[in-house]
């Protein structure tokens, strides 16, 4: 199965729970989601969805220069995408639950 | 090859950069500022952990970057709307970037060594451009003088010296900046490089023979240029004579007749087949004229046949066949046999064929010499 198809849907919140835990820089976010097991997910949607998330509000920025190189932008979480992380979370956790239980029925049906 | 502006930062990425900033052209400046700041640090980042081949297709980058960030997709057209030189330069570095992925992956990274041996490319276009010069200086000499140092007037040594630091300053991007050069730049010095490298085998091939220095692949390199030359001025269709271009055959019955409407096949059954072209025709000055002469193969009903001669023709304006060419007054002949009957022939036990045409049907014409193709 495609799993970017299904990342697609769930990059929000995944962005949002790992920025949660500690202020990252692009690249550092992609590492910690890549690190949490999602390899296939792409730079430039990481970024992508930090620029969008810092749009809505749900997002803070700052900017960090660095001696050796161009300068890094953070980004932390706002009380708005705290709020957004716990419903987006909940909403997930149902959502998880309803279609696990549906495979679990189907597999004891087959079984 | 470090920039003087940000020389912390990979030119490869900063290419890459310019080709997604490329895509992105159609946002407004604000948008763009906003999606693009702090990518150069994630991008040398990604570069220093993952190689350069990490960093994959510009264009597709963009489309994702937009996707994510919930921009609308680039316009159809937006493309077309940047200058021409940020195109071309967004296609060069599409290619070299594709060219670098694709490299990268090869075990062994050839493609390192041939850049580790750039230096050598550089002194040696350097040599190459003063050869050419060597050659326009001196009209007469046709070909490079392959000598380490040409004349020049004298002037040889000093100039390659100065063509070698210019070319080496150019390689490392000195005199054009690599993230400043234009698209035209980049568009002359490439074109420039592949000059160099399509005229060195014909320049070695075209060094003198005699000289010292001509190595075995020059001398094979001129047999085979000479051949193919041969083979360009004399195609193999068609008949030959000691080597010369036979376009016509007069052929005579051992009477010594002309005879008309003979069909020559070779020693397996293969027609004699005639190529014919039209012919220049030379006035009394011993120049050509306007008319030439145009053939009219003989038919089987169906088709031409090109091994029966003689093969009739006409002088006519155009050089191409006319179909209602015998319903003219001027119908094609076969005419001007160059003699009007030759010695008689005979071997004892063979019975030559007696069957000819009468020779009243016959008009000697002008005597003339069947002559190789072209003016």
């Amino acid at each position: 199965m495609d799993t970017t198809q299904l990342l697609k849907g769930v990059l929000d919140l995944a962005v949002l729970a790992v920025v949660d835990g500690e202020d990252g820089y692009g690249y550092d976010i992609v590492r910690r989601l890549r690190d949490g097991g999602l390899t296939e997910v792409g730079d430039a949607s990481v970024y992508g969805t930090l620029r969008r998330l810092y749009s809505a509000g749900a997002l803070t920025s700052y900017v960090v220069p660095s001696e050796s190189g161009p300068h890094r932008k953070y980004y932390g979480i706002t009380p708005t995408g705290r709020a957004q992380l716990k419903q987006q979370r909940d909403a997930w956790a149902l959502f998880s639950d309803t279609v696990t239980g549906i495979l679990q029925h189907r597999e004891a049906v087959t079984a | 090859m470090n920039t003087t502006d940000a020389p912390t930062v990979a030119p490869e990425v900063q290419e890459f950069l310019t080709a997604v900033r490329a895509q992105l052209a159609d946002l407004d400046p604000e948008e763009q500022r906003e999606i693009l700041d702090g990518l150069e640090a994630d991008l040398t980042d990604l570069v220093a952990e993952r190689g350069r081949g990490a960093l994959g297709d510009p264009v597709d980058y963009a489309r994702e970057l937009r996707t994510a960030a919930g921009l609308e997709p680039q316009v159809a057209g937006a493309a077309a709307r940047r200058p021409l030189g940020e195109r071309i330069n967004g296609m060069l570095d599409t290619v070299r970037q594709r060219w670098l992925a694709a490299t990268a992956t090869v075990p062994g990274r050839p493609w390192e060594i041939a850049v580790a041996l750039r230096p050598v490319w550089w002194v040696f276009r350097a040599w190459l451009a003063v050869q050419l010069l060597d050659v326009a200086v001196h009209a007469h000499q046709a070909h490079i003088s392959g000598q380490l140092v040409p004349h020049l007037r004298g002037f040889g040594a000093p100039v390659l010296v100065l063509a070698v630091l210019l070319s080496v300053q150019l390689g490392r991007g000195h005199l054009w900046p690599a993230s400043r050069r234009a698209a035209t730049a980049r568009l002359l010095i490439a074109g420039l490089n592949v000059c160099a490298v399509v005229l060195t085998p014909m320049l070695v091939g075209r060094a003198h023979p005699a000289s010292s220095d001509a190595s075995t692949y020059g001398r094979a390199y001129q047999n085979g240029y000479a051949d193919a030359q041969a083979q360009y001025a004399s195609p193999k269709k068609g008949l030959y004579a000691d080597g010369k271009w036979v376009s016509q055959i007069y052929p005579y019955d051992a009477q010594g007749h002309p005879l008309v409407g003979v069909q020559l096949f070779n020693q397996i059954g293969k027609p004699l087949d005639v190529v014919s072209q039209p012919e220049c025709v030379y006035g009394p000055d011993g120049q050509p004229t306007e008319t030439s002469r145009v053939y009219y193969p003989w038919s089987n009903g169906a088709t031409q046949v090109t091994n029966v001669y003689p093969v009739p023709s006409r002088v006519q304006a155009s050089r191409e066949r006319d179909p209602a060419a015998f319903a003219q007054d001027l119908k094609p002949t076969v005419g001007q046999f160059p003699f009007l009957s030759v010695p008689t022939v005979s071997l004892p036990g063979i019975e030559p064929s007696k069957a000819r045409p009468e020779p009243a049907s016959f008009d000697p014409g002008v005597l003339v010499q069947p002559k190789d193709i072209g003016c």
